[in-house]
């Protein structure tokens, strides 16, 4: 199998002296393409935090996150902004979408960063729409809908790219069980059939069995790393 | 891209409408304020240019010998005083006369020593009135000159018709029903030769009316042709001594060659009188310049107390936004482009608030002309003195400096914005 992340000796820290708190300690972690990963551990556990830096969303202390091979230390800031922009897709617990503007103009976000040209855009993003089953609230306002609703439209948003890899934190975290399941067959969907390796952090149990694998967090150290019961 | 940038800049001004409709508003009252100075300013300076003009420009140097110094500074003030009489040094002699074409800078092409008549008595009168008033004339010595003309026009050097200009206000006094009404119609000149005594009627038409000023010699102009007439009847029965007498010199002074102040010094040494249009100007400029300073410090500091309030107003917009900006970074907006973002909401409110400021000074600056030449108004006397004048170069000044100052305001908070770490703006409550 393809390697697609790999992680070595991965700390971060955070503060300085008295303040100085530990988040991850010399993590290794490999994940493969096309795969799903449940990222999962108590709070406090550095569960978060290993999403933030496989998501480049923040710079490890020490140690080196490899995507597709390169060396993310060594990439210049404009590249990683693309890297987030064009592989990354991005699913929050809260959310994170701008209530005043439409549906659509939130989807629309990760093309209008990556100045895709106009028509293109607008297929893009209603096809995005069309897949997650939202295409006719397309022009309603995006604060207007229900919770699962507005994880709907961040699951298009997230996908709207066509992206490689699937960032969900605790994307069942502030919805009830039956529109939490709904969610969750979305994200498998896309992962099941467009190839997209997808990285879930979560306290769900039952979500977090249904992952290939399932990295065990405490104290910022992985504990023990299991593989979703009836595969190898 | 550019213009997205800015349309989405104003649909996030317009979220937040009431603060930012009152950050438009300050910036509003400070360009008003600047671009309202600009346009006084414009209107005082023309206003004073035209009555040194009157004076025949800031080239120009009147010279009388010394004795004549202060008669002189009245008859160009209008100010009416009695002179000390002294019976030498009244005239130039024909030596002194090219003594002071011979110095440095005088501009030989553009000097006149006009003939002067003595003891002359003459009235001015119209069919439309039994009274008979004092005739003192001003020549038209130059075509330089640029007479503010209320009506009509001021004769031309080269007609041999006679033809008169009037001063606002004599037309009135003469019997006529207006300025205007005065217009193509005659006034009898009659002269009394000093010398035989008998007397002669020029008739003159009025070819125009000068408009109020407050500056110029307060006298009815004449064409060349009627002075020569005038003069050739003063001559006629003159005994040779007082033919040709030279009472003062006007004339060009080539800048290039010499400054106005050496040439005064060096007219003073040899005991002529001299003055410019400086002098005479220069007090009433320095005093207009000093206010319009002043106004223009006020101005000033009005838009830097708005550019505070546009700091004020993006600081707590990206406070607003912080997730927003954390989500934009995620998904892989450069530090660069949210700067962008924000500079571009600066720089629309200085725009909206100098659009809207411009608009409002030109509609003002024109109701301030209307009063104040209406009956009654503050500037009734002087019709050319249009207070608010605008210039394209000023607005386009304006407005530059305007959204220069907004977009320097905006960098303090869009470099907050764009130095924001994604998860800390994400985790933001």
């Amino acid at each position: 199998m393809q390697k697609v992340i790999e992680v070595k000796n991965l700390s971060k820290v955070y503060g300085r002296r008295r303040a100085r708190f530990t988040a991850l300690k010399n993590l290794n972690l490999t994940i493969y393409k096309g795969e799903s990963v449940a990222i999962v551990g108590k709070s406090g556990s550095g569960k978060s935090t290993l999403m933030h830096l496989l998501a480049l969303l923040d710079k490890p202390t020490r140690g080196a996150i490899k995507v597709d091979g390169m060396d993310t230390a060594k990439l210049r800031a404009s590249k990683i902004n693309r890297l987030r922009n064009r592989s990354f897709g991005f699913v929050f617990q809260q959310f994170f979408m701008n209530s005043s503007e439409s549906v659509y103009e939130n989807v629309l976000l990760p093309l209008k960063i990556a100045h895709a040209r106009c028509g293109n855009r607008k297929r893009l993003a209603l096809d995005a729409l069309k897949s997650v089953g939202l295409r006719e609230r397309a022009k309603d306002k995006a604060g207007e809908l229900s919770g699962g609703h507005k994880q709907r439209v961040c699951i298009a948003r997230a996908i709207v790219n066509n992206p490689q890899f699937i960032f969900a934190d605790e994307p069942t975290g502030n919805l009830d069980s039956a529109t939490g399941e709904k969610i969750i067959k979305l994200l498998f969907d896309f992962n099941q059939r467009k190839g997209v390796t997808l990285v879930i952090v979560t306290h769900d149990e039952d979500l977090a069995a249904r992952c290939d694998r399932q990295i065990h967090l405490k104290d910022g150290e992985i504990i023990k790393i299991t593989k979703r019961k009836g595969t190898k | 891209m550019t213009i997205g940038v800015f349309k989405t800049a104003n649909r996030r001004l317009w979220r937040n409408k009431a603060r930012s409709f009152l950050t438009i508003m300050a910036i509003f009252v400070g360009s008003m304020t600047v671009m309202l100075i600009f346009a006084i300013n414009n209107g005082v300076t023309s206003f004073i240019n035209e009555q040194t003009q009157n004076l025949g420009g800031e080239e120009y140097i009147m010279i009388t010998p010394g004795s004549n110094a202060s008669s002189l500074t009245n008859l160009l003030t209008g100010t009416n005083s009695l002179t000390e009489y002294s019976a030498q040094n009244n005239f130039f002699t024909p030596n002194q006369v090219q003594e002071i074409k011979n110095l440095p800078g005088i501009d030989v092409k553009n000097f006149y020593a006009p003939k002067t008549l003595q003891n002359t008595s003459a009235y001015l009168t119209s069919n439309q009135t039994k009274k008979k008033f004092n005739f003192i004339y001003t020549t038209l010595l130059s075509e330089d000159y640029d007479i503010a003309m209320g009506f009509g026009q001021l004769p031309s050097p080269e007609t041999d018709a006679y033809e008169i200009v009037l001063q606002s206000g004599m037309a009135e006094l003469l019997g006529f029903a207006s300025d205007e009404a005065a217009i193509g119609e005659p006034l009898r000149i009659v002269y009394q030769n000093p010398y035989s005594r008998h007397y002669r009627t020029f008739v003159a038409r009025i070819v125009g009316v000068a408009s109020a000023n407050i500056a110029t010699i307060n006298q009815p102009i004449i064409s060349t042709a009627l002075e020569s007439a005038i003069y050739n009847f003063y001559t006629e029965y003159a005994p040779e001594s007082a033919k040709g007498q030279i009472y003062y010199i006007k004339t060009r002074v080539d800048l290039s060659k010499t400054t106005m102040k050496e040439l005064q010094q060096l007219l003073a040494e040899k005991g002529y009188y001299s003055t410019t249009v400086n002098d005479m100007m220069g007090e009433m400029r320095g005093f207009f310049e000093i206010v319009v300073r002043l106004l223009m410090i006020l101005g000033w500091i009005t838009l830097i107390t708005s550019a505070i309030g546009v700091v004020n107003t993006l600081f707590i917009s990206v406070e607003e936004r912080t997730r927003e900006i954390g989500l934009d970074k995620a998904l892989g907006m450069s530090s660069m482009k949210i700067f962008i973002n924000f500079s571009a909401e600066a720089v629309s409110l200085g725009f909206w608030g100098v659009v809207l400021g411009i608009i409002a000074s030109l509609i003002s600056g024109n109701i301030i002309n209307d009063m104040a030449h209406q009956a009654g108004g503050f500037l009734e006397m002087f019709p050319t003195f249009e207070l608010c004048q605008f210039a394209f170069n000023d607005i386009v000044l304006v407005g530059l400096i305007v959204m220069a100052i907004a977009f320097s305001a905006g960098t303090v908070p869009a470099t907050r914005a764009a130095r924001k770490n994604p998860i800390d703006a994400l985790r933001y409550e």
